[in-house]
């Protein structure tokens, strides 16, 4: 089972929730995207993946990650495999929704790397960037 | 109750809207991806799913897309009844919603179709109890005489389910399935041969998601490949395994198979040579391959091990071409010239060529078990010479006759066949342990088996020369 942690931009920010307030997300998209990721939780990364409900990202973020719900919007919450145990933790990384194939916001890829190298820098250095994922 | 269990309990309290839709969503997740693991199970394409219910491929892609949701019970049905499975609609608890999601695991989604239902046959048969291993039997002959035997179902055994009397402490289940099914048995074996080549043909990212416990899995379908071999299907097969993890080694630096399935492979490799396509493999493992010089570097980019896996591979060649023993003798040729010219020829050296070439000479000696063996890699050093090629120099003929001195019986057994040849092999072994001696010497160092004495060298020597008594 894998364990999910949401990121932090700043004390007791967390980076979903307040994409979630922001986009305003509904009762039946939250209701989705929980259930997208009960299931990564349970079934693991290498599965979610071979089911085709994970997908990677274009260009050169290879370690960035997109779940994939399809809802009354496209939401696209990016994640990360890492920083800690490569096979057992996945870090939301941020949010993101997909119209015509283009992501909103637009830098939404290179925005979670930037989380994401920020996340392995605070790690290496003590600090812990992440909280365990707070239900949407 | 799992913390898990708990959070999704007071989540589903939230309101009827967000739970009817979080139940909407898992059913239509469990119903998309059970259509396409059993298509899967079944190793049918999309478009091959899609002829069968009278459809195309296109509609089965959008019937395995969790999102799609609208599935009438009319195509569930026809689907149900492709599978060989039957239809439940039913309406549940949300309790149950709970446990369905907390226990979700694809492994967990496929079905046995009524052909290959075991507890269905369990039941049938239940009239005439049977010891576990006739049970085992029956269940895989059941499964050979399929039209198409479920690759599904062989994987499971592969990872020791649903075998019968099956204990993991005592066998491991390709071991368990050798004992079980009688070699007479050909159909079988020719199904299972076929069985096995299917799965490596196919990509595991395809079906990764029906595996309980890939490694357990990989493990013993190679151990099955490599005692069912040699044959040209399944030597196919792995050929198309070698080629997935090459391209993916080029791209990733990784096989994707994990050092164990990696080792599995290179084996499974060695024991399944229908032809001699990987000769080059196991030469460039004898000859070294980017930096000759260094003795410890692994023989091949990604499968594993040195120069010794290049001898088993030589040995696993079909015994049926012509220059099986001049290919070994040939290697054994390369591998005293490799040591010879990056500086290993000095008795003080390590490694030194003699002992080197002496194990790879006991692994030839040890993979035929048999005098002969030593007689035929002789012959084939000597027809090595007169194709013109570079032949044995001293070593490798050391190495060849202490092998024959240390195994018992072997001396007189080899030194047999017609006068010449007789007298031939005699002085192949005088010389040769005449030089192992001087070696040893040069060493002053224990040999790891008997030591060569002067009556060895003048046992045969006679055989060679015969001493006349004194008058």
């Amino acid at each position: 089972m894998l364990l999910l942690w949401d990121y932090l931009h700043g004390p007791g920010r967390n980076e979903m929730q307040e994409w979630a307030e922001g986009e305003r997300l509904g009762i039946r998209e939250r209701a989705q995207l929980n259930q997208k990721l009960d299931l990564l939780e349970r079934v693991g990364f290498d599965t979610a993946w071979s089911l085709g409900f994970v997908a990677g990202t274009a260009g050169d973020h290879s370690h960035v990650y997109k779940l994939i719900v399809k809802s009354q919007r496209m939401l696209r919450p990016m994640f990360c495999r890492w920083p800690v145990r490569m096979r057992d933790e996945v870090t939301l990384l941020c949010g993101a929704i997909e119209k015509d194939f283009k992501l909103h916001p637009a830098n939404a890829a290179s925005r979670a790397e930037e989380h994401r190298k920020q996340l392995v820098c605070d790690i290496s250095s003590g600090q812990e960037r992440r909280v365990p994922h707070e239900r949407f | 109750m799992s913390d898990f269990e708990r959070k999704l309990a007071k989540d589903l309290s939230r309101g009827k809207e967000y739970r009817e839709t979080y139940a909407e969503a898992f059913a239509s997740e469990y119903t998309a991806t059970q259509i396409q693991l059993q298509r899967k199970q079944r190793g049918w394409t999309q478009d091959e799913l899609g002829r069968r219910i009278g459809s195309n491929q296109g509609r089965i892609s959008v019937y395995e897309d969790e999102d799609y949701g609208k599935w009438s019970l009319d195509t569930l049905r026809k689907l149900a009844s492709e599978f060989g499975l039957w239809l439940k609609v039913s309406f549940e608890a949300y309790s149950t919603l709970i446990h369905e999601v907390g226990h979700f695991a694809p492994a967990n989604l496929v079905r046995s179709s009524f052909e290959q239902d075991a507890e269905l046959r369990q039941w049938l048969e239940e009239d005439t109890p049977d010891r576990p291993d006739a049970k085992l039997r029956r269940m895989v002959e059941r499964w050979a005489a399929a039209p198409e035997p479920d690759l599904h179902l062989l994987a499971t055994w592969l990872q020791g389910f649903s075998l019968p009397g099956f204990n993991e402490r005592e066998w491991t289940p390709a071991q368990y399935l050798l004992d079980t099914i009688p070699e007479s048995d050909e159909k079988v074996w020719a199904r299972l041969a076929g069985g096995v080549a299917s799965i490596f043909r196919r990509d595991e990212e395809e079906y990764a998601a029906l595996l309980r416990s890939p490694v357990t899995f990989r493990d013993n379908l190679f151990a099955l490949a490599r005692s069912i071999g040699p044959l040209p299907v399944i030597q196919d097969g792995l050929q198309a395994v070698y080629d997935r993890a090459m391209h993916r080694f080029e791209h990733t630096g990784m096989t994707g198979l994990g050092y164990e399935g990696d080792t599995g492979l290179l084996d499974a490799m060695i024991h399944n040579q229908a032809d001699d396509r990987w000769k080059p493999i196991w030469f460039a493992y004898l000859r070294g391959r980017n930096r000759p010089e260094d003795f410890t570097e692994p023989g091949h980019p990604f499968l594993p091990g040195a120069w010794l896996n290049g001898m088993r591979g030589l040995l696993g060649l079909p015994k049926g071409e012509n220059d099986y023993w001049l290919d070994i003798a040939k290697g054994i040729g390369d591998l005293e010239r490799r040591f010879l010219l990056y500086g290993k020829g000095a008795a003080g050296s390590e490694p030194n060529v003699l002992d080197e070439v002496e194990r790879a000479v006991a692994v030839v000696y040890d993979w035929w078990g048999q005098p002969s063996a030593a007689q035929d890699l002789m012959r084939a050093s000597v027809d090595l010479m007169k194709t013109g090629g570079a032949g044995w120099s001293m070593h490798a003929l050391a190495a060849w006759a202490y092998g024959v001195r240390q195994r018992a019986g072997w001396s007189e057994a080899v030194c047999t066949g017609g006068d010449v040849e007789q007298r031939s092999f005699a002085n192949s072994i005088a010389g040769g342990l005449q030089w192992y001696r001087g070696w040893q010497d040069a060493r002053h160092r224990a040999p790891r088996g008997p030591e060569v004495t002067p009556e060895d060298i003048e046992s045969f020597s006679k055989k060679v020369i015969p001493i006349r008594p004194a008058a």
